[in-house]
């Protein structure tokens, strides 16, 4: 068993961590936060850079970490614009990819995943939005709810009842390129997030909505399946966004020790502190090798759900805790500073992409179903 | 619960279904306005510890934390200008200017003070200086920014009451208490009046204010948090199945539930109750603010994380709490004070 990574991904690690060094100030984290505004420059930067490459994806785990490391909501802003991407990397036809895989890859279009409806996000199967075929045209009426990207995003990819559910729920669910300026199509911004602000929400609302049938992902009926591939996938990267918190969290910690330190008042760094340190560094070093071996099986196309959803629940947990702690021992400095930024953006980890709860309950069902670690 | 706690609980429920309960929102974007501190004030809420003669309400302290609890179970932010004002204002007005304290309970003057230095006997973090007649500075983070009278230490043993010459230089979004306000604000000042050796004079009495006031905004935080997501549950429908009908939630919530009522009986019985117990509860109070407003926010799902559904203010909150209005580190070493007789828990 190595624990070395090869000199490729930590090249790309250092390569992010530099960017975000120079692209990702606590003045521009600030400025986004405050106005809850997409950061389309540094977006824009960090395309060229190309250091944002989903079909190297090891590499793209190391740099969600570092830039997340220095401000969550930025870091995700910066590499979100192909969310959902790997479906249409696994799924869709040639004539997809071409028209709608290669302009994200290449920093030209924005796009979206929608999955999740007003009424519910974890209960996936449970949606309501239907896609009817007419006439060579899927119509689609209904809603999409907390959809990132959702305001500024060229098209999404989408999951959709085409027809209904026979004796298992998540039956006759599809998945649909949908582009976001069709008649019949608007969306709303959502405000007033308690963090990751710096990434665009909104809602979208779908009213006869006409989508060509040759923008079907794969087969019809398959959708529920293409969607929790993709979650397996991105419950890796949502890890590793919690990892890049909890390790950013850390460092100001230790930034904050090393003042007291240098101006006098080593003694006021108590055992109780120095534990809590100790705490902090073990959970994150704990989510690193339970997301690296996630990744492992996955990146090699053996993928373990529950190594997936244990490494994203604890590696969530682990970001909030760090932000918790990190804040009870920095006080005032981490209530007027940076820090509790990343204490408002580390809570959507334990949310999105599968809560904390959904993510227990893949791991239960498996070992419950005889599964092997 | 004494009758009197009882029935101001009453008339603070009426009053906040009123007049906080549908601005909440508005109060933390854009801060507490003057109609809701005159009203605060007309109600006899902002002097509610304060003497009749100085213009305030004389309640009991069991009425008075029963007040903040409901208070803060709507908006914390209200709560903690109710205690600030209540508790370190009101000492320091009664030996500066008495009449002020009246323009002060009747919401027509503002005051504000930096919390955290007058809830503990550490040396202030921030100070003004005084020389010739004058007090100049510039002071960080202070809540409640465009006040008329602003309390600060000056040295570390003295703390100046300053009537004039104060001038927001800039404003900031905080994490926590944003009904309040936050920003920085420069002083130049001739008209104000120094306390000498406050600590000795009236540490104590403020502790003794502050600890079961930052209790009650606690528990205040927590109910209001709890309320939330009791009737989410409730409502709210995953896989065909009320959310309370997981057993994960529904143990979760009724666990704090319980522990809330525990700590609830505490606060309620705290005039029979010496310094020490009255620590251990802000103590535990404040742990469990945070505890439970995170698990709010989390079966909220999406929702939670959203200003409109009301729950993610009082996660902020939650830490504002035990970092702006106490210091923790320091009631830490208070109770292993009291617990051991000695000095301790410092290495
Ligand atoms: C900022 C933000 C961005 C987002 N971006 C996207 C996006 O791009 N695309 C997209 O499709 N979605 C997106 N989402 C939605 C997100 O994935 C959902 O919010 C999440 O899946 C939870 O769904 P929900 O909000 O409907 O909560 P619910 O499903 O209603 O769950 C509420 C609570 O109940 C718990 N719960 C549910 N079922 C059970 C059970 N059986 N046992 C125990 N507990 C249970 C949950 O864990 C949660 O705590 C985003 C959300 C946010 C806030």
């Amino acid at each position: 068993m190595d624990f070395e990574f090869s000199e490729e991904i930590n090249r790309a690690r250092d390569r992010a961590r530099e960017f975000a060094l120079s692209a990702i100030t606590p003045e521009i984290a600030r400025k986004y936060d405050l106005e809850e505004k997409f950061p389309e420059e540094v977006w824009k930067k960090a395309m060229a850079s190309k250091m944002v490459d989903f079909s190297n994806p090891w590499s793209m785990l190391v740099t969600i970490e570092e830039l997340c490391r220095a401000d969550p909501g930025i870091g995700i802003a910066a590499t979100v614009s192909l969310f959902g991407s790997e479906v249409l990397m696994l799924f869709a036809s040639d004539q997809l990819k071409e028209k709608y895989l290669k302009p994200v890859q290449e920093g030209r279009a924005i796009m979206g995943l929608a999955v999740t409806e007003p009424g519910g996000g974890s209960d996936v199967a449970g949606l309501k939005t239907e896609a009817k075929l007419k006439d060579g045209k899927y119509v689609i009426n209904g809603s999409k709810m907390f959809i990132t990207n959702g305001q500024i995003a060229d098209f999404f990819v989408m999951l959709l009842r085409t027809s209904r559910p026979d004796s298992k729920r998540h039956h006759g669910l599809s998945v649909l390129v949908v582009e976001g300026n069709l008649k019949g199509f608007s969306r709303n911004k959502l405000t007033g997030k308690l963090g990751v602000r710096a990434t665009n929400t909104a809602e979208l609302i779908l009213n006869n909505v006409e989508v060509p049938a040759s923008n079907l992902v794969g087969e019809e009926g398959k959708g529920f399946y293409y969607i929790m591939t993709f979650f397996n996938i991105s419950r890796a990267y949502v890890a590793a966004q919690s990892i890049g918190i909890a390790q950013g969290a850390l460092d100001h910690v230790l930034g904050y020790l090393k003042n007291l330190k240098e101006s006098g008042r080593e003694s006021e760094i108590t055992e109780d502190i120095q534990f809590t340190l100790s705490d902090i560094a073990t959970r994150i070093e704990a989510s690193r090798l339970l997301t690296y071996k996630a990744a492992s099986y996955l990146f090699n196309f053996q993928p373990k759900q529950e190594i997936t959803s244990m490494a994203k629940a604890y590696a969530s947990e682990t970001a909030v805790f760090a932000c918790e702690k990190a804040m009870e021992i920095t006080g005032d400095t981490g209530l007027y500073g940076d820090l509790e930024r990343f204490l408002r953006d580390s809570k959507i980890m334990e949310i999105w992409e599968g809560t904390s709860e959904i993510e227990k309950l893949v791991i239960a069902r498996t070992f419950l179903k005889g599964g092997q670690m | 619960m004494s009758e009197s706690s009882d029935l101001i609980r009453g008339a603070v429920e009426e009053f906040c279904q009123k007049n906080i309960s549908n601005r909440a929102l508005e109060i933390e974007r854009n801060g507490i306005d003057d109609g809701i501190l005159q009203a605060l004030g007309t109600q006899g809420f902002l002097g509610a510890l304060f003497d009749p003669q100085d213009g305030g309400s004389g309640i009991d302290r069991s009425s008075f934390f029963a007040m903040l609890e409901v208070f803060a179970s709507y908006s914390p932010s209200v709560a903690a200008k109710l205690l600030i004002t209540n508790s370190i204002a009101g000492q320091f007005l009664l030996s500066a200017s008495r009449e002020k304290i009246q323009d002060v309970a009747q919401g027509n003057l503002k005051v504000t003070c930096l919390t955290g230095s007058f809830a503990s006997a550490r040396p202030p973090a921030q100070r003004l200086s005084e020389s010739s007649g004058r007090i100049k500075g510039v002071l960080k983070n202070v809540p409640s920014p465009g006040s008329d009278i602003l309390i600060a230490p000056v040295s570390e043993e003295s703390a100046a009451v300053i009537f004039s010459g104060l001038r927001m230089v800039e404003e900031r979004k905080p994490l926590s208490f944003r009904g309040l306000r936050n920003g920085d604000v420069s002083v130049d000042s001739d008209d104000f009046h120094i306390i000498e050796g406050w600590k000795k004079k009236t540490l104590d009495k403020i502790l003794s204010t502050m600890d079961p006031g930052v209790s009650a905004i606690a528990l205040g935080i927590s109910r209001g948090a709890l309320r939330k997501v009791s009737e989410y549950v409730t409502v709210r429908k995953t896989f065909d199945h009320s959310l309370k009908d997981y057993s994960p939630v529904s143990r979760k919530i009724s666990e704090l539930l319980a522990d809330m009522d525990i700590m609830e009986f505490y606060l309620d019985n705290m005039e029979s109750m010496d310094d020490e117990k009255a620590l251990k509860l802000k103590l535990r109070s404040t742990e469990f603010a945070r505890t439970s407003t995170k698990a709010a926010i989390q079966y909220h799902g999406g929702y939670g994380y959203f200003e409109d559904f009301g729950v993610e203010k009082f996660y902020r909150d939650s830490y504002g709490l035990s970092i702006m209005m106490m210091d923790r580190e320091y009631d830490n070493l208070r109770l292993s004070e009291k617990i051991f007789g000695s000095r301790s828990g410092f290495l």
